[in-house]
């Protein structure tokens, strides 16, 4: 499944594991974010995330672990997401800092104001 | 003479031009209290059509052999003269034959009827400037005149109490520019406001003349119209002009409703005319006058084709029997069609379609001169009559030899067709070739003597168009909307209801006149010849100055028509002219007396020519025109030559068929030129003569010089327009020659025989024989003299009693004072049937229609009351709501999934990301693997 090729051997890295470490990281992230009730940790939980999505486009767009050569593609665009991480970061924190200002907590399950 | 088509279209759209201004720019001009500038625009541009219009006469008189050739006339020779026509623009071509263009057809006559027409109306523009005034803006509202006791009073007749409105009253001021309004009296003509004050109408000076240029627009169009179905747009627009101008007081319901009569008599003569187009495209295939060329083909005119026909008709005539008279007419003009048929395959050098159906004018010619005889026998014995025709006529008949290049196309028509399928019969039927065929059903035609092929069509569409004339010339059955058309301004009653638009209606039948077969001229000639009577005999007792003129005009009228029924062209083409002039003249005076004492009626006039000696002495010259006054042999007025060359041709068309009936015309006609004198000069003496019968109307008459002016032009006209020569130097042209050198060429020198009456139209030059002109001009200027004289011993020497007349022939009396009770008939016969029609139609509308729509309305509401209340409301709104509710219910429950409760959201994107994972897995792997 997924081309995963486990040998008891030491085998060169592939693109699998990569694939692997960026699961992992998605997932640690994805739990992160489902269970933590502090804003600042569910901002973790989504660094991890796309982060861990970074890995997988750095992955695919590598040269030297692809035959085909993809150029830059892959390590533009995980520029442009840190960069977008960066910028959402910020203004994740500014709201946080404002609803502790109105709530006098970062406890997000009080922030259910939205709901249908 | 190239020029000309272009000079006359220029002076036929000038005054449209001024139309267009005054109707674009009067009401604004009208506000900026320039009224007076659309007036002086109508004029100029009436002036420029004027000079034109003389430059095209001289253009004319220039052309090419016109000069020798009048000169030749003069001599008594026959010379021949080209008519110019063409198109300008061709509207459009519908199917083979149905071809709509703008054309002219410019003759001598052309040139003449334009000066005539532009010179009168130019007069008329100039007189109406100022006799009009009382249509400007009241400046001066309240000054010196009083109301008149008697106005509206003096009755004599439905019309009575309309006259003085038109007329203001300068009375007692001069010449300077002063509107003051008469209306002010009349209170159909003005609101009364509740502080007793006047609100007059707005004036409408330029609106007036507006409607007298797009009038001239369209009596010039028709005079230069080249084909029939122009002739026909432009009648209906004079028609509708003169229907605005009677109306043009369209408060007064007298005024509405003569304009209204008019225009409907009129319908019933156009239908006719309508009727009488249908026939003649049917048979001929075209509307043309004259030839027309394009790309190269020349199309045949109705005139050509009527001339060829003729030509054809002398030629078999010739080559069978060379002195054949009237009875042999049959068979020639079968001949024409079928020797034409027969031609058809052995000559192609055109589709020489052709004539046929001239067979109006078999003319049986009595040759006196012989080789015009000749010169068909040779060319056209039988089978090569196509070739003939192009080079046969020497003698001035023909269009088509100018141009040998040029490919002859006739228009072929329902005859031409006709007479093609009975030779095809006949040949499929013997087995024999065309000729062959032609000749034999040509054989069989003259033993049944049948009428030629068309000829019933002639007659039908020659009655037809005449029927446009009757209804336009005021002729016998529809000459009722003429004396109530007085109902108009005096300036219009001149220039339109006597000096034009209803010489219209003689002009057409004079442009017509070749397509005249004897039979519709008989109809004519007895139309004519009733009209001229009874009018006349009605115009003894009117008391109205202008319904005497309006009578007296039917009466020259049908003197014209008669004339031209009995053969004589240029007589009656020549009195048109004349009677113009002085027609004009005449209605101009009565106006000038009419705004001089404000009333109509001559029972209030008398005395006048020390008021209004200028009127009273132009109108004095016209009456003696009108009444032919001259010095026998010597020379006289207009009205001189024109009523006598009418008397002679009704002599001479007596002197050949003698009998009873045909004398009636010229014993009528002669009668009728006694009461003419009799009733102008009655009307001269109770008008300017004897006693003023009302003092105050006198004290107060008063003449304008700018309207006097214009008369003494006219009477120069009416006196000297016809005058062949002054003492003993003969003119280098007259009016009469002018006129002769349009002369149709298939009437020239030739006398006509019907095929279906037994008379013989003698040829017009036959009536200036010395035994006949010497007989009747004494009896013309003794039946003037008649005339004057008795109305002398009345209305001036008193010598004989009017009132003892009148009592002792009651009964006549009563008839002529009734206008021969035709109003009363027509109002029997037509208006009051169609009345009670009216109103039994209403009847069955209001009751029968209305009803039915009403319960229907009402059924249809019951109906849609239910459909909204158990369709509407139940089914179809039940379906809505219920379907609404369920996606509302959808909508809550959804709602709740919405808990705001972000780590939820987290969890359900990582359950969807994951379900789609596997569904993609598990459902689409196949496309998975092909990676």
């Amino acid at each position: 499944m997924f081309g995963l090729e486990i040998t008891p051997v030491i085998a060169a890295i592939t693109v699998s594991h990569y694939l692997i470490v960026g699961a992992i990281l998605f997932v640690i992230g994805a739990v992160c974010m489902a269970t933590k009730r502090n804003a600042l940790g569910i901002l973790m939980g989504i660094e991890l995330v796309l982060n861990g999505a970074n890995i997988n486009f750095i992955a695919f767009g590598s040269p030297y672990l692809r035959d085909d050569n993809l150029g830059l593609d892959g390590q533009l665009i995980s520029l442009f997401v840190i960069v977008l991480a960066a910028a959402e970061a910020a203004v994740a924190l500014a709201i946080a800092l404002n609803f502790y200002n109105n709530h006098n907590t970062i406890d997000i399950d009080r922030a259910d104001e939205l709901k249908g | 003479m190239d020029t000309l088509h272009i000079l006359l279209g220029l002076a036929t759209l000038i005054p449209l031009g001024a139309f267009f201004f005054n109707l674009t720019c009067g009401n604004k001009l009208r506000e900026a209290g320039k009224i007076r500038v659309g007036a002086y625009v109508s004029t100029i541009a009436i002036v420029f059509s004027a000079l034109l219009s003389f430059l095209s006469l001289f253009i004319w008189l220039g052309g090419a052999d016109n000069w020798e050739n009048l000169n030749a006339l003069l001599d008594g020779e026959h010379a021949h003269f080209h008519a110019i026509s063409g198109e300008y623009y061709v509207l459009g071509e519908f199917g083979d034959n149905l071809k709509l263009s703008i054309g002219y057809y410019i003759d001598s006559l052309t040139v003449c009827m334009f000066t005539m027409v532009t010179l009168i109306a130019t007069l008329i523009h100039i007189y109406a400037l100022k006799y009009m005034d009382d249509e400007l803006p009241a400046q001066e509202h309240d000054h010196s005149h009083f109301p008149w006791p008697w106005a509206g009073k003096h009755g004599h007749g439905e019309h009575d109490d309309h006259h003085d409105d038109d007329h203001h009253d300068d009375h007692g001021h001069d010449d300077h520019e002063e509107q003051g309004h008469f209306d002010e009296y009349y209170v159909d003509h003005e609101v009364v406001m509740e502080d007793g004050s006047h609100l007059k109408r707005r004036g409408r000076y330029h609106r007036f003349f507006q409607a007298l240029s797009l009038f001239c627009f369209s009596m010039l169009g028709l005079v230069l119209a080249g084909n029939v179905a122009m002739t026909f747009v432009f009648w209906e627009l004079v028609g509708i002009c003169s229907f605005f101008l009677i109306g043009f007081y369209v408060e007064r319901h007298s005024a509405s409703t003569a304009a209204n009569k008019a225009f409907i008599v009129n319908r019933v003569g156009d239908f006719g005319m309508i009727i009488g187009l249908m026939v003649i495209w049917t048979g001929f295939g075209t509307f043309d006058f004259g030839d027309s060329e394009v790309d190269g083909h020349k199309s045949l005119g109705l005139f050509s084709q009527i001339e060829r026909l003729a030509d054809d008709a002398h030629a078999s005539e010739d080559a069978q029997h060379a002195d054949a008279h009237a009875a042999a007419s049959n068979s020639e003009l079968a001949a024409g069609a079928l020797a034409f048929v027969a031609a058809e395959d052995e000559s192609h050098e055109g589709d020489t379609a052709d004539h046929d159906e001239d067979a109006g004018h078999d003319e049986s010619e009595s040759h006196e001169d012989g080789e015009h005889a000749d010169e068909h026998g040779e060319g056209h014995t039988d089978g090569d009559n196509a070739e003939s025709h192009a080079d046969g006529h020497d003698e001035g008949h023909d269009d088509g030899h100018d141009h040998a290049s040029v490919q002859v196309v006739v228009p072929e028509g329902l005859v031409i067709a006709s007479a093609r399928e009975e030779v095809n019969a006949y040949m499929q039927e013997h087995g024999v070739d065309q000729s062959v065929a032609a000749k034999a059903v040509q054989a069989k035609q003259i033993e049944e003597g049948g009428t030629p092929y068309g000829y019933w069509l002639l007659i039908i569409g020659g009655i037809g168009i005449f029927c446009g004339c009757i209804g336009k010339s005021a002729q016998f059955p529809l000459h009722v909307w003429l004396p109530d058309a007085m109902e108009g301004p005096t300036p219009v009653s001149a220039l339109v209801h006597s000096a034009t638009m209803v010489a219209a209606g003689v002009f057409l039948t004079g442009r017509f006149f070749p397509m005249f077969v004897p039979e519709v001229l008989l109809v004519i000639a007895v139309v004519g010849v009733i009209t001229l009577f009874i009018a006349a005999t009605i115009a003894i007792t009117a008391v109205d100055i202008k319904k005497v003129l309006a009578y007296s005009t039917i009466s020259q009228l049908g003197y014209m028509m008669m004339s031209l029924g009995l053969g004589g062209w240029l007589a009656g083409l020549l009195h048109l002219f004349t009677h113009a002039f002085f027609k004009s003249l005449l209605f101009m005076g009565s106006g000038s007396v009419i705004h001089a004492v404000h009333t109509n009626d001559m029972r209030e006039m008398g005395g006048l020519y020390k008021k209004i000696p200028g009127t009273c002495w132009t109108m004095f010259i016209a009456c003696l025109a009108i009444a032919g006054a001259g010095i026998p042999f010597v020379i006289g007025t207009s009205g001189y030559y024109s009523k006598d060359a009418i008397l002679e041709q009704a002599f001479s068309f007596w002197r050949v068929n003698g009998g009873i009936a045909p004398g009636l015309f010229f014993f009528l006609a002669a009668a009728g030129a006694a009461i003419t004198s009799f009733y102008m000069f009655r009307m001269w003496f109770m008008t300017f003569v004897g006693k003023p019968r009302n003092q105050e109307r006198f004290d107060h008459a008063h003449e304008y010089s700018k309207m006097v002016w214009p008369l003494v032009i006219l009477a120069v006209f009416a006196v000297g327009v016809a005058w062949k020569s002054v003492g003993f130097w003969e003119l280098p042209f007259s009016l009469s020659n002018m006129i002769e050198a349009s002369r149709p060429v298939a009437i020239s020198h030739v006398d006509q025989a019907g095929v279906i009456s037994s008379m013989v139209w003698p040829d017009e030059h036959a009536s200036h024989a010395w035994s006949i002109v010497f007989p009747v001009t004494l009896l013309a200027t003794a039946t003037a003299i008649i005339g004057f004289l008795l109305a002398a011993a009345f209305y001036w020497k008193r010598a004989l009693d009017v009132s003892d007349v009148k009592n002792n022939f009651e009964s006549i009396y009563r008839l002529l004072w009734n206008k021969w009770w035709f109003d009363e008939l027509y109002d029997t016969l037509f208006v009051r049937p169609a009345h009670k029609i009216g109103k039994f139609v209403a009847a069955i509308d209001k009751c029968i229609f209305d009803w039915l729509i009403d319960r229907s309305a009402v059924v249809l509401r019951a109906f849609s009351n239910l459909w909204n209340k158990y369709i509407d409301q139940k089914a179809v709104d039940g379906v809505a709501n219920v379907i609404a509710g369920w996606i509302h219910s959808l909508g809550r429950g959804l709602s709740r999934v919405q808990t705001g409760n972000v780590r939820q959201y987290v969890l359900f994107i990582a359950i969807g990301a994951l379900a789609l994972f596997l569904l993609i897995t598990v459902f689409f792997s196949s496309s998975i693997q092909a990676y």
